[in-house]
């Protein structure tokens, strides 16, 4: 079996491509986060930080994302 | 259906929907270039807007709706389009979609998918993701979904007329729609809306697997140096400042020249219509209609004007482009830390040109709590109609007998600290409120950061003129009008040998002496409650006992009366910070009513700069008698 590691979305480095595992957050959050395609699956990928380092802006299935660090820290990835 | 047969002309309804930042705006320029009327108040499309365009011997009204990710909302702003679509009051929908991110905009399109066939799905920007690499079947799409797609390019004009042809035929009953099996399934389990998501979720991979060929890849690299310019370490924030300062020194600065023209032409005229309406008319009506209406409209407008269209435009501009979003982006960090997010940082920048904007703009944030609270604290920015205000009575104070240049720089460096004040405790007072009184869910703050494009310039001068500029303008002629009968009452009806507003002005003396201003000062901001732009003129008024709202012709004029009426260095603080926090105009408190639907919350919207700005003027007041 090939070793994958599997990381949380807010401990990713800068423009690695990796894959979206897991959603561990309330409903209401995984609802939205469908809704704004970070679905399972995805390639995401960090593209740059906020000045004060939070929040970060991830690149994901053809847009920019904004993202807080406490709630990437609920996104589960794989890096392959 | 709503069909009207006027001759030979039938009326069809139109809807356009889709994700926000797809071109649907765009394309409703495109559409209804003949005219636009707009809907109550359309910040980045806050609320709709309805054009009408004739297409082949058919009236189509189109209605441009708000951007939304899903019909299951999340903020006010999306809540408008859901509602729409549920409430089946149009002859079809087009769902604006951005090829380059067709699977997650397919969602949007499941949903309403669900609900209604009469769509059309049109397929934008595809020229841009053909070069990119994208390749898609649009007929297997349309097999798949059940509707007709047409490809379009919104900004290269390509394909409309097809778009419209479909859009009819859709009505006509031309081309057949069907509903799909598996959305039928799908409405029939009746799933909790996380299941559903996720069902409609895998609806939309398979359906991009059968008919896209290839994917993007990367995030684009001209859009990756502007964003590392705009968001970096070093640059991000300096730039961001940068951009306020610009847009601020422009409207404060260059707005002069145009207000003094104005304010000239205005006074001249209204002169000229006394001395002729005085050989026909009762003198007393005359006054009255020109000292008081007159007067008191000309002059909020000839402040109010020149400053709200240079100020909207620069920011239609900014929001056209793009920037606007890495504002919020950047600043979200120390918003977070006072119970907000980043997109208060925006409504902040609104607040800046008019709070009712301002007010209005707060649709925008998705969590209830800091919606209300960035309500509540959106006239601590200083607006437009109190610049003026705030530089006169900065030059005089704070740069007596320096040379031009200088006390251009004073006041500048005046209004920048003033701005960091109102900043900070905006963000203190927030705090404060989020943590007790306005407890509350904070929504994930998870948004999208659109391209960057150049902004269609004439498009944007037109939008921001008739829906901003058209608004504010309409409204504070209506406030001033009674403003002006009751000014013109208080300052020419006597008792005893004085006006009426000599003593109010004596009997609010006591209290404003205690937080270190006067009775003139004080009654001037009740009075200008209407409008924040007359509370300058209205002291002079009180301080020559003129009949009529005054001006100054030059600044060691204003200087002189002030300073023989006890003004002091002390006052003139107080007065900077009172002017920054007191209460919202009328206009802003009305709009806080039409946002909240609550009269508690209008009153508290009231109270709360009152207060600050009380407490403040007290301390500071307290600090000069305890140091001099």
């Amino acid at each position: 079996m090939i070793m994958q590691t599997i990381k949380r979305l807010n401990e990713i480095q800068l423009n690695k491509k990796c894959r979206i595992s897991d959603i561990s957050d309330n409903d209401q959050n995984k609802i939205r986060y469908y809704e704004i395609g970070l679905t399972p699956d995805s390639t995401i990928e960090l593209i740059f930080e906020s000045p004060l380092k939070n929040p970060k802006a991830y690149f994901v299935n053809g847009y920019v994302i904004v993202i807080r660090n406490e709630d990437a820290r609920n996104i589960k990835v794989i890096i392959d | 259906m709503i069909r009207t047969k006027t001759s030979n002309k039938s009326q069809i309804r139109l809807a356009l929907v889709g994700n926000p930042n797809v071109g649907k705006s765009t394309l409703f320029n495109l559409l209804t270039k003949q005219t636009v009327h707009t809907g109550n108040w359309s910040g980045k499309t806050v609320s709709s807007t309805k054009g009408v365009c004739i297409h082949n011997h058919t009236e189509i009204e189109v209605l441009d709706l708000p951007g939304t990710y899903s019909l299951h909302h999340s903020s006010k702003e999306e809540q408008v389009t859901a509602d729409f679509i549920y409430n089946n009051n149009y002859d079809v929908l087009l769902i604006v979609v951005n090829t380059l991110m067709l699977s997650r905009n397919l969602l949007l399109v499941l949903q309403i998918l669900m609900h209604t066939q009469r769509v059309v799905l049109c397929l934008n920007m595809a020229d841009e993701a053909k070069k990119q690499g994208l390749f898609f079947d649009k007929d297997e799409i349309s097999l798949q979904l059940g509707i007709p797609v047409v490809e379009i390019s919104a900004r290269k004009k390509y394909n409309i007329n097809t778009l419209l042809d479909t859009a009819i035929s859709v009505v006509e009953n031309n081309i057949k729609t069907y509903s799909l099996a598996s959305l039928r399934t799908i409405t029939n389990a009746k799933l909790s809306i996380l299941e559903e998501t996720k069902v409609l979720n895998n609806m939309c991979k398979d359906i991009v697997k059968q008919s896209v060929k290839q994917e993007i890849i990367s995030y684009r690299k001209k859009d990756r140096i502007i964003d590392n310019l705009f968001t970096s370490r070093i640059t991000g924030i300096p730039m961001t400042l940068l951009f306020f300062a610009t847009i601020f020194w422009i409207t404060a600065f260059a707005a002069n020249y145009p207000s003094t023209l104005l304010s000239n032409m205005f006074s001249f005229s209204v002169q000229q219509i006394k001395l002729y309406l005085n050989n026909i008319i009762n003198n007393t009506i005359v006054s009255i209609v020109t000292d008081g209406i007159l007067t008191t409209v000309s002059w909020v407008v000839s402040v109010m004007l020149p400053p709200a269209l240079i100020f909207f435009l620069l920011f239609a501009l900014l929001e056209e482009s793009g920037y606007l979003p890495r504002i919020a982006f950047n600043l979200d960090r120390i918003y977070k830390a006072s119970g907000l997010s980043g997109k208060t940082s925006i409504t902040m920048l609104m607040g800046l040109g008019c709070n009712t904007c301002g007010v209005m703009g707060c649709r925008i944030v998705s969590s209830e709590k800091e919606r209300l609270i960035g309500i509540l604290t959106n006239s601590f920015v200083p607006c437009n109609g109190r610049l003026p205000t705030l530089i006169a009575v900065s030059s005089i104070f704070f740069a007596t007998g320096l040379s031009s240049a200088m006390t251009s720089l004073t006041v500048a460096i005046t209004l920048l600290f003033l701005l960091i004040i109102s900043f900070f405790i905006t963000l203190l007072i927030s705090f404060v409120l989020s943590k007790t009184i306005m407890k509350g869910e904070n929504s994930t703050f998870v948004f999208e950061l659109p391209a960057y494009r150049k902004p269609p310039f004439l498009n944007t001068i037109t939008k921001a003129l008739k829906e901003k500029v058209l608004y504010v303008l309409t409204r504070a002629v209506m406030v001033s009008i009674p403003a002006g009968i009751i000014i013109w009452c208080l300052s020419n009806l006597e008792i005893n040998n004085n006006t009426l507003i000599k003593y109010l002005s004596d009997f609010l003396n006591p209290f404003g002496e205690f937080i270190g201003l006067n009775g003139a000062i004080i009654a001037a901001f009740i009075l200008g409650f209407p409008a924040n732009e007359i509370v300058l003129p209205i002291i002079l008024m009180i301080y020559t006992n003129a009949n009529t709202l005054s001006e100054y012709t030059n600044l060691s004029e204003l200087s002189k009366i002030l300073y023989s009426n006890g003004w002091s260095f002390t006052t003139a603080m107080c007065f900077l910070i009172f002017t920054l926090f007191h209460f919202p105009c009328s206009t802003t408190c009305f709009s806080v009513y039409k946002e909240t639907k609550s009269l508690k919350l209008t009153i508290a919207s009231i109270f709360l700069p009152l207060s600050v700005g009380m407490l403040l003027c007290l301390f500071v007041n307290t600090i000069s008698i305890l140091l001099f």
